[in-house]
């Protein structure tokens, strides 16, 4: 088992380097000619999208160091609009590039247009937020995969406050998908590894911070002492957990731990009121996704093991293609009082 | 007044300057495919427009418009996924759904005088919540390719959706400038007393262009869901405001009285060629809005102070 491990990553290795070394032989010119890759997030202005545009730029700009210059352009609607997101993706056909990035406002909408793109002969590839036909796109970037994501979040439950802990949840509505799976998942991994701790309730604040920040507090009131953590599995809830917690003068006697970004959370994490907050790295996806396009329309460091794909993603190494046509970010990432100040978004 | 046949041949020295700079910009603009590809994506927005200028030329805004168009594709996708009805018969029955719906904002602001601006964004928001909630966020998805050919497919290579727009464009410029129907609406919006003591028939008028409203914001719902494989909950969410832009880039007024659909035609496609023009040219959507807002501005300033009638403006002085 071990072994073999060993083996595919020296193998890995040895492709990449050789396909690197092939690359600089064969090249009359030192130069590739440039490709053109055009990156359209869900909406630009939000520091989320800025930190995935600045992932691409810096593989952008490693790539041009590689002699891999890419043509790049960040394009999309100011405000989450799935009909202009649409507009935007038919002119970039249009101008006939080599790759599209996107992150769909809408799974089901994006679909069609994607075909034409792909129909065109434009590598397609998603990041942040997949469409739901697969065949729509060449590949997707996954940030980070829901069980990841929900272990990491029991895990941090039982190291700060006990494996037996009595803890509350907070998600966003009962019908959101993305929740729900993680909840599914933290249940089954409670099941098999803390068999002691509990989930009291499970409040839905719909996405609002003022519902959300009022779940909180019924949790506070209704299971207080008895509850031990709140863990808030939307963006818009961690704070408003935090802020619920804080008002009560709870603070240290409740951890709260979830989902949110950095920018969100500062505040509370620099004032101890919440401890962590998990989600993942969008620089890097920025990163992984660009990697990932120029690799598919140059037909280069993608790889074939064991009849199994592996695409390269620059210092982030390799990155295994599973049945989807999907390719995961890595781990989930922590945020915490020594390292929330570094990022913006 | 404003005078409609100067606003008209501006619009269309605005167009060819428009097509002009754009080729300039990006040499991708002057392709046919790309343009026709573009004007159909304008067509959901280019059928809306039409009845919104009927409706600001009497004096009204129907804000609900766009959440119609949400609603009727989910009681589209509904009903052919739940009830089993054929594709086209479930369409049919989203166009006349969204006519009732249109029916109920002509009932709120004929019958019972509750102002259009405020009685249409209660219905924005109810249509839309019921859009939401019915399928609770959720799109309908799966629809038959032989509906998907509505939104996708073309006959001598004019895609349907566009022909559709056109027909439709046509139709009601004849309604608008050519018959009765038409001069009431004007009458209406220049003078809504005056006309009920005049014998026109104030209330029937208003019900029948709300409940047009409807049965187009369903019929660009039934395109809408071809065009995007799904019929979505939020489909056009926050799209009303470019309809009613348009409309006033066309020269609608937004007071009352002045108004004309070749006009808003012309509005909805310089919108539309402007914003492709500059992404194809990778200028920032942000910027595009700066630069759309500002067209928008300078055109009404233009229709207030330039584009009146001879005899008005003296009157006024």
């Amino acid at each position: 088992m071990k072994k073999g491990t060993y083996l595919l990553v020296l193998v890995l290795l040895s492709i990449s380097i050789m396909s690197v070394a092939a690359f600089g032989q064969g090249a009359t010119k030192p130069v590739a000619d440039p490709i053109t890759i055009y990156m359209v997030p869900k909406f630009t202005g939000a520091p989320y999208f800025t930190a995935c545009e600045n992932g691409a730029l810096q593989a952008v700009k490693e790539l041009k160091e590689l002699g891999l210059p890419v043509k790049f352009y960040y394009m999309g609607p100011s405000v989450a609009n799935t009909e202009k997101e649409i507009q935007t993706l038919t002119n970039i056909i249009a101008l006939h590039p080599d790759a599209i990035l996107y992150s769909a406002n809408d799974a089901q909408a994006l679909v069609p247009v994607l075909k034409r793109a792909k129909a065109a002969g434009i590598k397609v590839v998603g990041f942040d937020s997949d469409v739901a036909d697969a065949s729509a796109r060449d590949l997707f970037v996954n940030q980070v995969d829901f069980d990841a994501l929900a272990r990491t979040l029991i895990d941090l439950v039982a190291k700060n406050v006990g494996s037996d802990a009595d803890i509350a949840i907070i998600s966003a509505n009962p019908h959101a998908t993305n929740q729900n799976a993680w909840i599914a998942s933290m249940k089954k991994y409670m099941a098999k590894d803390y068999s002691k701790m509990h989930i009291l309730t499970i409040q839905y604040g719909g996405d609002f911070t003022n519902t959300s920040y009022q779940n909180a507090q019924t949790i506070i009131s209704a299971y207080y002492p008895k509850v031990k953590a709140i863990v808030a599995i939307t963006s818009m809830a961690v704070p408003a957990a935090a802020g619920a917690v804080l008002e009560n003068g709870l603070k240290g006697k409740i951890y709260v731990v979830g989902l949110s970004t950095p920018n969100d959370m500062k505040k509370y994490v620099n004032g101890g009121v919440a401890k962590d907050v998990v989600l993942w790295n969008p620089i890097d996806l920025g990163y992984l996704a660009l990697y990932a396009a120029n690799d598919l329309v140059r037909g280069m460091m993608v790889s074939k093991v064991n009849g199994v794909e592996y695409i390269a993603g620059g210092k982030l190494g390799f990155r295994r293609v599973s049945e989807d046509n999907s390719i995961l970010l890595g781990k989930p990432f922590i945020f915490t009082k020594e390292n929330i100040n570094q990022f913006d978004f | 007044m404003r005078d409609i046949k100067k606003i008209e041949f501006v619009l269309l020295g605005i167009l060819v300057a428009v097509f002009i700079m754009m080729s300039f910009l990006s040499k991708a603009f002057l392709n046919i495919p790309t343009l026709l590809q573009v004007m159909q994506e304008s067509a959901e927005l280019g059928i809306m427009a039409i009845p919104m200028t009927m409706i600001m030329i009497t004096g009204g805004i129907d804000l609900s418009i766009t959440s119609n168009l949400a609603l009727s594709g989910i009681m589209m996708g509904l009903s052919w996924k739940f009830l089993g009805l054929n594709i086209w018969v479930a369409a049919l029955l989203a166009i006349i759904l969204g006519g009732v719906a249109g029916l109920f904002n002509g009932f709120l602001v004929a019958k019972l005088r509750i102002p259009a601006l405020l009685s249409t964004l209660g219905t924005w928001a109810a249509y839309a919540g019921l859009a939401m909630g019915i399928v609770s966020g959720r799109s309908i998805t799966g629809f038959p390719q032989s509906f998907l050919n509505l939104g996708e497919g073309s006959f001598a290579s004019i895609p349907y959706s566009l022909l559709i727009w056109a027909f439709i464009a046509i139709i009601f410029y004849v309604i608008v400038a050519k018959t009765s129907f038409g001069r009431y609406l004007f009458a209406i919006g220049n003078n809504e007393m005056g006309s009920i003591y005049s014998g026109v028939p104030v209330k029937k008028v208003e019900i029948t262009i709300y409940t047009v409203a409807g049965l187009l914001a369903g019929l660009a719902a039934v395109i809408y869901a071809s065009r995007t494989a799904s019929a979505a909950p939020t489909a056009y969410s926050g799209g009303v405001l470019n309809v009613i832009a348009a409309s006033v880039l066309g020269g609608t007024d937004v007071k009352g009285g002045s108004g004309t659909i070749l006009g808003t035609v012309l509005g909805v496609l310089i919108i539309s060629l402007i914003s492709s023009g500059l992404t194809l040219a990778n200028i920032q959507s942000t910027i595009q809005e700066v630069i759309i807002g500002t067209i928008l501005v300078s055109s009404i300033i233009f229709y207030e102070y330039i584009g009146k009638k001879k005899n008005v403006k003296e009157l006024q002085k």
